[in-house]
């Protein structure tokens, strides 16, 4: 796939979240993600950064624990973190009419990086549909430390 | 003029926000204040504290603090910041969910997501801290966000 092609819609992109932007309960265990970590930064220019899952074509753990790789190298990522994994054609269609694409944009240290153009940070009632309903599935930095290390 | 580690400033932001806490702790009960310290000195650790984002705003966290000592919440919040340093506290209950963003000076934005008919259904706002409840209550999620 060349820079800038459209990943498919069948296909995944994660998102790095830190400790801060997880929703924890009032036991403080993590149960999901809290819209702000969709906000933006003024340097991301309206793209949201992610990383495409199934750059690699290997088993889901395996995937992940490519993914987290590629992800370190741009940023620390601690075990109390998490990975949120969202499916490419959901996050199209919660974003219309935004008609945001999803595009390969591979960095150096990241060859699986992708972005989300156009992307809606300023609608908060949207992020919240993207944190609770589209980037709802979440998995543990340290989860994804364990599984690589027992391999 | 000696040059601050990022270490050094996540500690005393840390240590900032501990004293303001300690200023309303007569009306929070231990397993409050132990709650919301924790995940505090959690989120600002060197391992934990994302380096891009703006540190704790005060005059947010204190926004923070009277909307908990305004209201009576049934359960403790989860506690988070915002990219731009803002106090998020939430609360979930069976997949409905409310967030509430602190501005300094009272102000807050609150977001919420519910599921109505199988479909979720996402609102949000901004208002003063005192106007949570009222602005909340048509969406018939107060009861198991507030106490009494």
């Amino acid at each position: 796939m060349a820079k800038y092609d459209e990943l498919p819609g069948k296909d995944h992109i994660i998102r790095h979240v830190p400790y801060g932007k997880l929703r924890r309960d009032e036991n403080e265990k993590t149960i999901g993600i809290e819209f702000t970590a969709f906000q933006l930064r003024e340097e991301d220019q309206g793209n949201l950064s992610t990383t495409w899952l199934e750059y690699t074509q290997r088993s889901r753990d395996e995937q992940l624990i490519e993914s987290l790789k590629y992800i370190r190298t741009s940023r620390a990522a601690s075990a109390k973190s998490a990975l949120a994994i969202a499916k490419v054609e959901k996050v199209k269609s919660v974003c219309v009419p935004r008609r945001v694409r999803v595009l390969h944009d591979p960095e150096t240290g990241n060859p699986a990086h992708a972005i989300v153009t156009s992307f809606p940070t300023d609608e908060v009632a949207l992020l919240e549909a993207l944190a609770s309903d589209v980037w709802s599935e979440f998995i543990l930095v340290g989860q994804v430390d364990a599984s690589g290390k027992a391999r | 003029m000696v040059e601050r580690t990022y270490e050094q400033l996540l500690f005393e932001k840390l240590s900032r926000l501990s004293v303001e806490m300690s200023r309303i702790a007569m009306h929070l009960n231990e397993d409050w204040r132990s709650g919301i310290f924790s995940q505090l000195s959690t989120m600002l650790s060197t391992e934990e504290w994302d380096r891009a984002d703006k540190l704790p705003d005060s005059s947010a966290f204190i926004t923070f603090l009277r909307l908990i000592t305004y209201w009576r919440f049934r359960k403790r919040p989860g506690i988070g910041v915002s990219t731009d340093g803002n106090t998020v506290a939430s609360w979930s209950q069976n997949g409905d969910r409310v967030t509430v963003e602190c501005f300094p000076n009272d102000q807050i934005r609150w977001v919420l997501g519910r599921s109505a008919g199988g479909e979720l259904e996402t609102a949000a706002g901004r208002t003063n801290l005192t106007r949570l409840r009222d602005v909340i209550s048509p969406y018939g999620i107060q009861e198991w966000v507030f106490d009494g």
